[in-house]
């Protein structure tokens, strides 16, 4: 049985031999794997681009105080990026899987219609869910566009939930039952109490008032660096101002309404640091 | 004969647009045949979650030539133009052309034999233009070509007359074979003729009609239902959207354990058939059960793996749905309320508490308006939109309301109050749906969103429908037409800003500025029901009311259709053209001389009269006086001179003229129509 490192190295090994340069994680909070500068300031020029990382994730209002067996406001998403996005890219994709222990002929791999977007980051792409035995597993897309901006040529983008595909592949029922190595040290020794802990700051204690500041601030820091043009700084505030936004929606601060209103926000300074990203290019 | 086959095959296709694609197919491979006079015996079109087929019998192998006429330039046309028709010809002069008289005109035309031509060759030219020509609701590229499609493809099997027609498409050349069920090994096999190709699919494990499919899920499932003795619960478009998602329907069943249904059946019902596409069943006394169904791409003698994955599945979504519903009871959405204080609505229109307090007041003024009592639930309305508070909408919130209403049911409110929070958010209402509440809440919260909206914004621009506003806008025209709400919106917005006004929420727009979007939304809608334009326009009114706006239109529709109508339209068009701006002057009756403008004049007071008392319905009601009215209205025109030489009779005359027009126009606008 392969261990939550196993599946990670082995992931990593495939894509790698396919081409993949593997980069780091970047240090800073995000809610999916897509944030990250290696995605978003990459995808949008016109060179080859292949590579593959692992990102920790922070989603506050997926938290469930490590009482729900598979939701985590903090989980790990591997990501493979490849532009041009290749002919073949279902079929490496179902390979990667046969390199983890699943079989697309004994298990039931759907590629569920999923015009995935992020409309924080401007970006859509088309592509699908994909499903191992009624389980969402990865994310399949191609890259259409981002902060507004037409990716030319497209690029392939397949996210891993690590966590999920762990639980199916080790045949458990909680993500807190993983074995991470062979130790016998499982996810939850790793885990569970940070769910706990961080369950009550997202949802109880993250302080309003200093999230509604923050939020500002980062924007204002954004229009600024922006002006300057500095592209790359301007960003880290969109990646900032983005987790402050998340973590006033878990704080349940935001309404349906005014949800759309600052993602809007955020979204027209990614667009304009894309634009400025695609200009120096 | 011969034969065409064009398949397109290659990455998942989602199952809406399979239909979008085989309708196209089938519209401009037909207009191909048609436009090039080719003459054929079937068109048929496939889809699957693979592959778009396009397949056409009885086929010539060419289209044999013919003399034509090919119209030119008029003869007395410029010589650029002449000189043009020539070169396109490739003639050198006039020598060559004939003259023709069409229409009273004379022109150049030049007789010529087509060439013999190969249909293959046309086929050959058109069929990549067809290709770049779909229209998709969204498509997309794939690696660096500008090809647009609805997934990347991977082989293009084009084939005429069981010859490879060579073709190219977003980047790939057509081939002369093709692969089977891809979850069977993706066989690939040559094209020989069609039937062979029907037969190598099935023995490859295409089904390649989607009737057969789901036929296929109908058996399997039927036989189940027998056997444990239960009844599906239709969902058609669940049925189309599962048929559509494989080559070859699997179909495998489970049963959860009893323990969940503590959750209630709405929110199971979304879990299994929305969010994970399963089939679910119900007893014969109608209550749902444990037993669900899904389709799966492969086939597996031990299925244990495939249910056992699924069943996981919905066991952490039941989970999660039953963690949230527990939540939510011990808090319930009497104490929840003031969470709304904290919740923003929109950027600078106050909390979602705010709009609470409003919609509780406007639910009360239409209420008084209406002449109807809500005293028996008034205290809960403020809990109305509490749900958005609340842990299950946060993670499912397309159940807003159904969610409030639960809680609400939970809490002993009024089986009418849970009802309409449940229902609020409905675009619209069945004919047998007769639960008031939930009409006027349903407006009420719509009205307050669109006036949240315009807080902060002064118009609403571009393509979609990011806040829901416009459908919003249509929803609330709609209820009040079929549910019979007679509702003036121009009193409405006065009293609904004013809520807005006293939070200190500072509401800009005017009524003039809602109008103009609300009557764009109506006469949209009006003229999808089949009204004419001006008829549309003549119908609205100023308070701009729905209802009485569907009346007005279906009556004047009446009036312009009748011979009565059609003879005062036109009696009524001779008012208006001698209509003029006069000063505004009361008639003086002793100026009146002769007696077809005494009757003129009579008439004034009389329409006004009977106007004031039916509040603008006297003409509507009372078509038998329209030729009455006629005749008034004609025989002064055939006996009186307006222009008469004397200044006063002449000034009295057409202030005459200009008030009948005034209460005839000012309450019906028939000036708007075309007649």
């Amino acid at each position: 049985m392969l261990t939550f490192q196993e599946i990670i190295d082995n992931l990593n090994t495939y894509w790698k031999k396919k081409g993949c340069i593997q980069i780091q994680s970047y240090d800073m909070e995000m809610g999916a794997a897509t944030f990250h500068p290696a995605t978003v300031l990459r995808v949008i020029n016109e060179k080859p681009w292949s590579a593959i990382f692992l990102q920790p994730c922070r989603r506050p209002s997926d938290g469930r105080y490590g009482e729900n067996p598979n939701r985590l406001q903090h989980y790990y998403q591997l990501q493979v990026l490849i532009k041009p996005s290749p002919s073949d890219s279902q079929e490496m994709y179902l390979e990667s899987l046969r390199s983890i222990n699943i079989d697309k002929n004994l298990n039931d791999i759907k590629f569920i219609e999923d015009d995935w977007e992020s409309p924080t980051l401007g970006a859509t792409g088309l592509g699908w869910e994909v499903q191992c035995n009624g389980m969402e597993i990865s994310q399949f897309t191609y890259f259409q566009q981002i902060g507004g901006i037409d990716v030319n040529p497209v690029c392939l983008e397949i996210t891993y939930g690590l966590e999920r595909i762990a639980t199916f592949v080790q045949n458990i029922d909680s993500v807190y039952k993983i074995k991470v190595n062979d130790s016998g040290l499982t996810y939850g020794d790793l885990y569970l109490e940070n769910e706990k802990q961080m369950s009550f700051f997202n949802f109880k204690l993250a302080s309003k008032n200093h999230l509604y500041n923050s939020f500002k601030y980062h924007e204002e820091s954004a229009k600024t660096l922006i002006e300057n043009k500095l592209p790359i700084p301007a960003y880290e505030q969109c990646i900032k101002a983005s987790h402050s936004f998340n973590l006033l929606d878990s704080r349940g601060l935001v309404s349906v309404s005014e949800r759309q209103a600052y993602i809007l926000r955020i979204r027209s300074l990614v667009q304009s640091c894309c634009k400025l990203v695609k200009k120096n290019v | 004969m011969s034969d065409f086959i064009l398949e397109i095959y290659g990455e998942e296709i989602p199952s809406s647009a399979q239909s979008l694609i085989e309708n196209q197919f089938k519209r401009l491979f037909s207009q191909i045949l048609e436009d090039n006079e080719i003459k054929y015996k079937d068109l048929l079109t496939f889809s699957t979650s693979r592959r778009v087929v396009v397949y056409v019998n009885g086929l010539n192998n060419y289209i044999n030539s013919k003399e034509v006429e090919v119209r030119g330039p008029q003869v007395d046309a410029s010589q650029m133009a002449i000189q043009g028709f020539l070169k396109s010809n490739n003639l050198e002069n006039i020598n060559k052309l004939e003259t023709k008289i069409i229409k009273d005109k004379s022109y150049f035309v030049l007789k010529k034999k087509t060439k013999k031509q190969n249909i293959s060759d046309i086929l050959k030219t058109e069929t990549p233009k067809i290709l770049q020509s779909i229209k998709w609701v969204k498509s997309m590229r794939w690696g660096n070509h500008n090809d647009r499609w609805i997934r990347p493809i991977k082989n293009i099997l084009c084939i005429f007359n069981n010859k490879l027609l060579k073709i190219k498409f977003a980047n790939l050349d057509s081939n002369n074979f093709t692969f089977g069920n891809y979850h069977f090994e993706e066989k690939k096999f040559q094209y020989s003729n069609y039937l062979n190709y029907r037969e190598k699919l099935k023995k490859t494990f295409v089904m390649l009609e989607r009737s057969t499919r789901q036929k296929h899920i109908l058996k399997k499932i039927d036989a189940f239902c027998k056997k444990n003795n239960l009844k599906l619960i239709n969902d058609s478009s669940l049925l189309k959207r599962i048929s559509n998602s494989v080559e070859f329907p699997n179909v495998y069943f489970g049963s959860f354990d009893n323990k969940f249904f503590k959750i209630p059946e709405f929110l199971l019902k979304n879990i299994m058939s929305d969010k994970q596409d399963y089939f679910i069943f119900k007893e014969k006394n109608n209550k749902l059960t444990n037993f669900f169904g899904f389709v799966s791409g492969i086939k597996v003698k031990k299925h244990n793996k495939l249910v056992e994955g699924n069943l996981n599945v919905l066991k952490a979504r039941f989970s999660d749905a039953a963690f949230f519903i527990n939540e939510d009871k011990k808090k319930g959405l009497i104490n929840r309320v003031n969470q709304l204080k904290e919740i923003v609505f929109y950027e600078q229109a106050g909390s979602l508490y705010d709009r609470a307090k409003r919609i509780k007041n406007v639910i009360k003024f239409i209420y008084e308006k209406l002449g109807k009592k809500d005293d028996q639930f008034e205290n809960f309305l403020i809990y109305a939109n509490t749900d958005l508070a609340s842990e299950l909408v946060k993670e499912f919130p397309t159940l807003q309301g159904k969610v409030g209403g639960f809680l609400a049911n939970f809490e002993n409110f009024p089986k009418t109050v849970s009802q309409a929070f449940s229902d609020q958010y409905e675009y619209e209402f069945s004919k047998s749906y007769d639960n008031f509440l939930t009409f006027i809440l349903s407006i009420s919260q719509k009205f307050d969103s669109i006036l949240g909206y315009f807080v902060t914004k002064e118009s609403l621009t571009g393509a979609g429908d990011p806040f829901g506003i416009r459908r919003s806008t249509l929803s609330i025209i709609k209820i009040c037409i079929d549910k019979k709400i007679n509702l003036n919106f121009s009193e409405l917005f006065d009293f609904h800003k004013n809520l807005y006004l006293v939070q200190n929420i500072n509401l800009k727009i005017e009524f003039s500025f809602l109008f103009d979007f609300f009557q764009k939304r109506i006469v949209n809608l009006f003229k999808e029901m089949g009204f004419r334009n001006d008829i549309i326009l003549a119908s609205i009114d100023k308070e701009f009311n729905p209802y009485a706006i569907i009346i007005r239109a279906k009556k004047m529709t009446e009036l312009y259709n009748s011979k009565d109508g059609k003879n005062f339209l036109k009696a009524f068009k001779r008012l208006n053209s001698l209509n003029e701006k006069v000063e505004d002057k009361s008639v003086e009756v002793s100026l009146l001389k002769k007696e077809e403008e005494k009757n003129f004049y009579n008439l004034i007071d009389y329409i006004k009269k009977n106007i004031d008392e039916s509040k603008h319905d006297f003409i509507f009601e009372n078509f038998n006086y329209l030729s009455q009215l006629s005749e008034t209205i004609n025989n002064f025109f055939d006996n009186v001179i307006v222009n008469d030489d004397n200044l006063k009779i002449r000034t009295n005359r057409k202030i005459l003229i200009n008030k009948l027009h005034q209460v005839l126009n000012d309450n019906y606008r028939f000036s708007l129509l075309e007649i």
